[in-house]
Parts: structure tokens; sequence; C-alpha cells
């Protein structure tokens, strides 16, 4: 049974982590908005559901709604003077933009409310987890699992059917054709940048809010920006521009990331060494994907039309 | 290519399969605890001499016969100094290895959620290095060796209104730990009757810390509180020394050994400060010469082994006196019943009805000539 919860514990991590890849995949995979401030919208959906759910006392559907809409504003909005620039200011925009949310809940501790150790550096605990009561603590995981499971198909669905449409192959003339290609089409491309910003933020948002409510406890360390990084080695190695690819990055990653953990069960090995030797692996097997699958583990499908 | 990823899959399916394997119980089957250390990430260096700590008690407690006649084994992992790493550990440990106890964490950051985790899954976690006050409320499965941030802000600010300073400020770094000790500091202060100026906090890794400096010496308190890690103290010191200032009551430091090796000697002459811990006494030494021996390094370098030696210490009795490993509800009445009778390398244990600190064992010290002395009131 133990062994079926650590593996329930490693599906939920996969599947939050998989929206945010959905979501970098959609930015980036598809419109090539080169965002390094993702973490952003995960910082933002946790505390905006903290909010909501500890402060006020309302439900989670609430909290999961909040997280969605104010990330999602936060990624119209942060796109409005920035939509015009090229991709690697683009880049440098997001991180700090991320930095920005992440140093404003550091300093600004009283927006989640309660005593003088609750919020900034000392972060929020006690995060309700929904319907907690009416299940035992053995189950209880198996039913979080249901609700990311659920998230994890809308969302997949929803930027699948986004990805496919018209908007999509506008989206993908935009990442091609260096802004003319739409342009000459007559499309306005800064529209649809904000678009695909607004769309990346709702998903990042939900993403964050169920992190938040999983853990029970956040703090602005939670959200450096090593996260985005994280979720744009998952994207980079399943294949950007492949929804699918997204996905199963975010199962490789997060495998090998935790498979490693076990090595020292079995052969003898210094835990330092090994811990150590971990994080040079993950570099490495992105280093080995960017050499010699430089599209990633699953291809993007690209339609002749 | 694809070929080496379905073989690489395989593998990582193969390691984490492999774990759900039952493992053959033998005689005397060892007594199996977890820990979860900072073996990488930015508290690496803390946390490699914590399981130095750890390591050396299992030994010791194994060479005197272990536990109930079993030998201690503790499982390690890393937490890589961050919540998402720490949950993983525990995860790991409770789930797979099927571990009833777990030492650590050694930041509150990850002790909070691992805590909460293993609280509601009623598995006994001793934190051994963090100091938010909000781990007082996390269950009665959780117990801390070290002394929260009440309890060195408090005595902190003792020692420095012995100087004489009626006025006060602070310049602390933007974390629960700094945070804590200005709360603490400017709620005894106050408490006194004495005037408190200004809580400067700073964001770790500028490279400039002027803007702060003269904030905090804007209102020229007679005595400022000072907390940092050895990279930015150099810093704020050697610019405060620049620009000329200095409190005419002086510094006061907490955790000082934290920096005393990396500053420039002369930018920090004269800051006084406590020190945790204790050190002197048989159990004092004796830690530090076994230490030596096993390791070759100088226990000193950071305080925080001594803790981790503590906890195992504290959690092997605890285990032996219930005489299980399984039911953490004896085990935790038994560490109570323990850490009342346990004298430790850093002092007395006892936990208080929360299961933290009672106190803690701070020496006052001065910086001279490049190193910490102890202080002496003139």
């Amino acid at each position: 049974m133990g062994f079926v919860n650590f593996l329930v514990y490693l599906a939920i991590m996969i599947g939050i982590f998989a929206i945010m890849s959905l979501s970098l995949n959609l930015q980036y995979g598809f419109t090539g908005l080169a965002n390094f401030g993702q973490v952003a919208f995960f910082c933002l959906g946790a505390y905006t559901t903290t909010i909501i759910t500890l402060t006020f006392g309302l439900p989670f559907i609430i909290g999961l709604i909040g997280a969605m809409v104010v990330a999602g504003v936060f990624g119209y909005l942060i796109a409005i003077p920035t939509a015009n620039l090229k991709e690697d200011y683009w880049a440098i925009v997001t991180l700090a933009a991320a930095e920005i949310v992440r140093i404003f809940f550091l300093n600004e501790g009283w927006v989640v409310g309660g005593g003088p150790y609750r919020g900034g550096a000392f972060g929020v605990g006690d995060i309700p987890q929904p319907f907690k009561s009416h299940f035992s603590a053995q189950t209880y995981p198996f039913f979080y699992l249901g609700i990311v499971l659920v998230c994890l198909l809308i969302t997949y669905l929803i930027i699948n059917k986004i990805t496919d449409a018209p908007f999509g192959r506008v989206v993908k003339s935009i990442r091609e054709g260096n802004d003319h290609l739409a342009q000459a089409l007559g499309k306005d491309v800064r529209r649809f940048r904000l678009k695909v910003m607004a769309t990346g933020g709702v998903f990042g948002g939900m993403a964050g809010c169920l992190w938040a409510h999983y853990y029970g406890f956040i703090s602005p360390s939670q959200f450096l920006p090593l996260v985005t990084f994280i979720v744009w080695a998952m994207v980079i190695v399943g294949g950007k521009g492949n929804n699918k690819g997204a996905i199963l990055g975010t199962i490789v990653i997060t495998l090998f990331y935790n498979s490693t953990r076990f090595l020292k069960d079995y052969i003898p090995i210094n835990e330092i060494t090994l811990a150590s030797l971990r994080m040079v692996a993950i570099g490495v097997l992105i280093v080995v994907v960017m050499l010699f699958m430089n599209e990633g583990i699953l291809k993007e499908k690209k339609k002749i039309y | 290519m694809k070929k080496v990823f379905l073989l690489m899959g395989a593998i990582c399916m193969g390691l984490l399969l492999t774990a759900a394997i039952p493992t053959v119980s033998q005689a005397a089957s060892p007594v199996v605890i977890g820990s979860i250390d900072p073996l990488t990430g930015s508290n690496a260096i803390q946390g490699a001499d914590m399981q130095r700590g750890e390591k050396l008690a299992m030994e010791q407690i194994n060479a005197a016969g272990g536990i109930c006649g079993r030998p201690l084994k503790i499982i390690w992992e890393d937490t890589e100094s961050s919540a998402k790493g720490g949950m993983a550990a525990v995860h790991k440990l409770v789930e797979i290895n099927k571990v009833h106890v777990i030492l650590g964490a050694y930041s509150s950051g990850i002790s909070l959620p691992t805590g909460q985790w293993t609280n509601s899954k009623k598995i006994i976690q001793i934190s051994e290095a963090s100091t938010s006050p909000k781990l007082r409320n996390i269950g009665p499965y959780f117990f801390n060796v070290m002394g929260l941030d009440e309890v060195m802000g408090t005595k902190l600010a003792e020692f420095a209104m012995e100087s004489g300073a009626k006025t006060f400020a602070s310049i602390t770094v933007n974390n629960p730990f700094g945070i804590g000790i200005e709360i603490w500091t400017k709620k005894t202060i106050e408490k006194a009757g004495r005037k408190w100026l200004v809580g400067v906090r700073y964001d770790e890794k500028k490279l400039d810390y002027r803007a702060e400096l003269q904030r905090l010496f804007a209102k020229k308190p007679d005595a400022v509180f000072f907390t940092a890690y050895g990279t930015e103290s150099k810093l704020i010191l050697k610019q405060a020394y620049e620009m000329g200032l200095k409190p005419p009551k002086g510094w006061y430091a907490d955790y000082m050994t934290m920096w005393s090796n990396e500053v420039i000697p002369k930018t920090a002459e004269g800051i006084k400060g406590l020190v945790m811990g204790s050190n002197s006494g048989a159990r004092y030494e004796a830690y530090h010469k076994a230490y030596l021996k096993r390791f070759g390094k100088d226990a000193k370098q950071t305080a925080f082994g001594a803790y981790a030696y503590d906890a195992t210490w504290i959690a092997a009795l605890a285990i032996n006196m219930a005489g299980t490993a399984t039911n953490t509800d004896k085990i935790a009445k038994a560490l109570y019943t323990v850490s009342r009778i346990y004298k430790g390398v850093t002092g007395d244990k006892s936990f208080d009805k929360d299961g933290m600190q009672v106190t803690d064992y701070y020496r006052r010290m001065i910086y001279h000539n490049g190193k910490l002395v102890p202080y002496k009131k003139k």
C-alpha cells in the first residue's frame, strides 16, 4: 500500500507539473514566446487560492476559479507593454516580472492576513485540502489525484482544441514567420500574443492552486526561477509544440528525478555523492536530448494544409 | 535514440518497482529511521555536518549494543534545500522505507510542510535546526531540538540591554530566521521600556547594502541587532566600516559562527553576540574528539552537527524506552521522558508541552582580533 501511495504522490506531482508544461508549451512550443517567468502564474495561483480559501474561508472551487482568473489577468497585463518585444527581450521581461511577483509576496505579508508569523517570508500554512473530511488519510491522496487528473484532462483538451483550431495555426505562423507571416495574412500579432499569455496564465494559475492545496503550505521560497527552468526542461525533453510531448517530458523528468533517489538503497554509494550526481544527471539528460533529439522525444506533428 | 529513452524509462520504473518488493526479515533486523538533510543546494554545508552528527551518533549507539539489541539504521534523503525536495524525501521514507521516526529538517520552510504531512500520518519528526515559532502548532508527533527564535531573540536583547543602550534597531535577513529575531528582540526591548527605532530587512545575494545601512543609521540607534549568513555579513560589515557607521553601544549578533570565519577582521572587531550550544563538559569534549577522529574535520565548522547528534540519540533512547519502533504514540510519550533525562552535547534538551525546547544554551562571545572569544563583562 505504501508503494502505491508513493506512486500516487508521484502521479499528483506529474499531474500538476504537466498542467504547467502544457501552459508553457502553448506559449513557447506553439507561439514562440520564451516565457522565463512561468513560475509567476504558479505563484499567483497558489497565493490567490490561499487568500480565498484560508483568509476568507470560501470553497475550493472559488479558490480554483480565482487562481485561474488572477493568473490569467496577470498574463494579459504583462503582455500589454511587452507584446511587440522580440524573443530574448521577452524572456528577460517575463523573468523580471516573475521575480517582482515573488518579491511582492515576500515583503507584503499582510495580503494573506493573520499574525506576525503568517505571510511574507514565513509563508502560509494550514491551507485547507478540499473535501478532506469526507476521506481517511489513506484514501484522500487518491481523491486528490482524481481532482488533479480531471484538471489535467480539461487543460489538455482545451489547449489541444486551441492549437488545432485556426487560432493555433495563426500562433504557429507567429512563431515561424517572425511576425511578418501572420501580419501578411492580416492577423493582429499583438492581440494573439495577449490571448496566448492570458490562456497560459489561466492554466499556470490552476497548477499553482492545486499545488497549494496539496502541500498545505506555501512560501515565496517555493517560487524561485528554478521552477520555471524545470518546466522548460520538461517541455524541451518531451517535445515542444506537441502537447503529448509536454506531458511525456513531465513524466520523464519527474520519474528520473525521483527514481534516482532509490539508487543508494541498492548501490553502496555515499548519500552526498548520489545527491550531487542526481543534479548532474538531470543536466546531462537535457544536454543529451538537445544534442541528439533537438525537437524532443515526441516531435511536433507539422500538418500540411 | 528513442530506444535509449525507453531503456532509461525501464530502469527508472525498475528502480521504483524494486522498492515495492518486501525484504526478507532477519533475526536482528535493524531499527530503521529516516533523516532529511539538505545534502545539496544552498544549505549543503550545514546538511553535510548534520549528516555527520547523525552518523556518529548511529555508530556510537550500535557500538553500545543498539536499540533493544537491534542495530540502528538511518536512511538519509536529500531535501535539496527546498520544500518540494523535502516532501519527496518524506514521502519516500514513510511510504517506501516504512520508517516511523524522521530526523530533520534543517530550515523552517521545509520543516513546516514536511512536519504537517508527517504529523497527519502519525509519524514522529524531530526537527534539528529550524527555529520558526510556527513549528509549535504542527502537532503531537512533531518535536524540535533547537530553541526557537523567541528564545534566541529574547536572550540577545537581554544581552544588548546590559550595555545601557536606550535606543535599538536591527538589520536582519528577510527570511523566517531573520524576521523571527527582529520580532523577538523588538518585543523584549519594548517590554523593558526601551525604544525601538527601526527594523531593516535585506535580501540575500545583493551586491550593495549601503541603502539598507543608511536607513538603519538614519535615526542613530545606540545598539544594533544583526543577523547574516557569511557572504552577506562580509559585505554589510565592510560597507558599514567604509561608511564610518558604528552604533555607540555596539553591534549584537545571533549565531555568530555563521559569519565569524568569513568577515574581514577589522570590520567586525568588537561585535558582541551569542553562539549556540555548550563549549564545555565531558559530553562536549567527547563529541568533538570523536567527530575529529571519525571524519578528520573540526565539529565547530557549523553547530548543526551537534544538534543532529543529540536528535539521533534522543530518538534512539525514546524508541528503546518505548520498546517499539512502530508505535509512535508510545515513542512520542517516551520522547518527553528521555528529553528530561538526556544531557546533550548542545545542553539541556527538555521538550515543553508542544515538543519544543524549553530553553537552549547560548554563550556570550565577542569578536576580537579575527576570532570569537568568550565575552567578559567589564
